[in-house]
């Protein structure tokens, strides 16, 4: 009798081990499904408050470099603002844009209040969410090129999917001669990623421009992704292209949410001809 | 009430971990190849007839609460876990010469408590790594990142010995 109670007495730590891990397995294998409706993440109300708090105290601490990078937007941006001011001056033959194509995109500014670089499925965590407007799918950029996508929104916080994370596919082009790709990161530098389905019959080179195409209904066309930094030939029919990010991910402090208004919109009649012609 | 002071002990310990591990250590990486996991010094310490089911639901606990702030639900829980129910199995086969109770360099000397730390150290982050990656084409990446983070951890453990625990027996 006693016997038989110390082996169940053994067998309890056993079980109760077995119980737990199986639960964390469970837990593991249930987040790891894309889009999946998870509450218990970064995005949450404790955590999302905790993080803002570490955040705020680094923000301080790296107030001098962040100045530096915000003059260095501003300055692109004057210029920018002064090249399409030239732009409208000099065009003689009037073209009548839309509004609502004119003001397709707006942007929301965020904090980064976590961010990670070295797993193979990056998130980064912003300080605006629901309240301020934003949903899971909208486009994350930066100012140097294009960042992610949100996954979960809480009230007062996002959580996004990095570039850096396996499950993030963007349709991308080459500047000089419209080539379509997709961009995808395949783990290993943050610094780094592949530029896929580019056919070896086109002429490029390295340091050949990476933009956004037309074809995402996250990101504005024409954003930044990165530049062409190695180049093989390596399959029969496309290049292995390795494409360097121009957003350095380590440091990110401050980011753009687009918000693009014609998204429903063109979701939509994506949607209803792919029913009317399957 | 010898009991209770105990157990207000660890409790205090085990935020004390969780607060540390969250504001200062986060987000401390070096060259991007080695992190700290300070927290599971939590496990490490605590005293060496400490009940195996306490150990393991607090283990869960603690990864688990990790897990929120790494955005790697179950992960953490689930490394934590497995090196709480290790333990003393590792205890017992590295042996201690003398009866203790309390796991700290004073009690152990420096060689043991290292080898110790070391091994469960090693276990938890080669779970959390290879869990985190998940693919084997990055395999020789991953394992120099366990093996720097897990270096990385000790080096934060064994300090951690010398600045609370080593006058400890002099000063009472």
């Amino acid at each position: 009798m006693r016997s038989l109670f110390l082996l169940f007495k053994r067998f309890q730590v056993l079980l109760l081990f077995l119980f737990l891990e199986g639960v964390s397995l469970a837990l593991i294998f249930q987040h790891n499904h894309y889009q999946n409706a998870v509450f218990y993440n970064s995005a949450n109300k404790y955590a999302g408050s905790v993080l803002n708090v570490t955040s705020s105290v680094e923000g301080y601490f790296n107030l001098n470099s962040v100045n530096k990078r915000l003059t260095q937007e501003n300055q692109k941006l004057h210029a920018e603002i002064e090249q399409l001011r030239q732009l409208s001056y000099h065009k003689n033959h009037k073209v009548n844009l839309d509004s609502s194509l004119l003001r397709q995109y707006e942007f929301t500014v965020a904090r980064v209040v976590n961010n990670t670089t070295h797993r193979s499925k990056n998130y980064i965590t912003i300080n605006k969410g629901l309240k301020d407007g934003l949903r899971p799918g909208m486009g994350v950029i930066g100012p140097n090129g294009i960042i992610g996508k949100i996954r979960h929104c809480s009230k007062n916080y996002s959580s996004i999917i990095s570039l850096l994370h396996s499950d993030l596919i963007v349709s991308a082009v080459i500047k000089k001669n419209d080539a379509i790709g997709r961009i995808k990161w395949e783990g290993g530098s943050y610094r780094t990623a592949k530029l896929l389905e580019i056919s070896n019959h086109l002429k490029i080179a390295k340091g050949d421009t990476v933009l956004t195409s037309g074809y995402n209904k996250t990101f504005p066309p024409g954003t930044m992704i990165g530049t062409i930094q190695k180049l093989t030939t390596k399959s029969q029919t496309y290049y292995d292209i390795d494409v360097l990010l121009s957003t350095s991910f380590n440091q990110l402090t401050y980011v753009y949410v687009v918000t693009n208004e014609l998204q429903i919109e063109q979701e939509a009649i994506e949607t209803d001809s792919l029913t009317l012609n399957p | 009430m010898n009991q209770q002071v105990t157990f207000i002990n660890y409790a205090l310990s085990f935020i004390v971990h969780l607060v540390v591990q969250i504001l200062f250590v986060h987000n401390l990486e070096l060259f991007g190849l080695a992190f700290c996991f300070l927290y599971i010094n939590f496990i490490l310490i605590l005293p060496l007839h400490t009940n195996r089911n306490v150990l393991l639901v607090s283990a869960f606990g603690l990864g688990f609460l990790m897990d929120g702030f790494y955005d790697t639900l179950g992960i953490h829980a689930f490394a934590s876990v497995l090196i709480a129910y290790l333990r003393p199995f590792l205890i017992s086969s590295i042996g201690s010469k003398v009866e203790i109770t309390e796991l700290n360099i004073q009690n152990t000397g420096l060689y043991w408590f290292m080898t110790y730390s070391f091994i469960l150290i090693f276990i938890h982050h080669l779970t959390i790594f290879f869990f985190q990656q998940f693919n084997v084409k990055m395999f020789l990446d991953t394992l120099i990142r366990v093996i720097s983070s897990s270096l990385f951890t000790l080096l934060a453990v064994i300090l951690i010995q010398y600045l609370f625990y080593s006058n400890t027996k002099n000063a009472r």
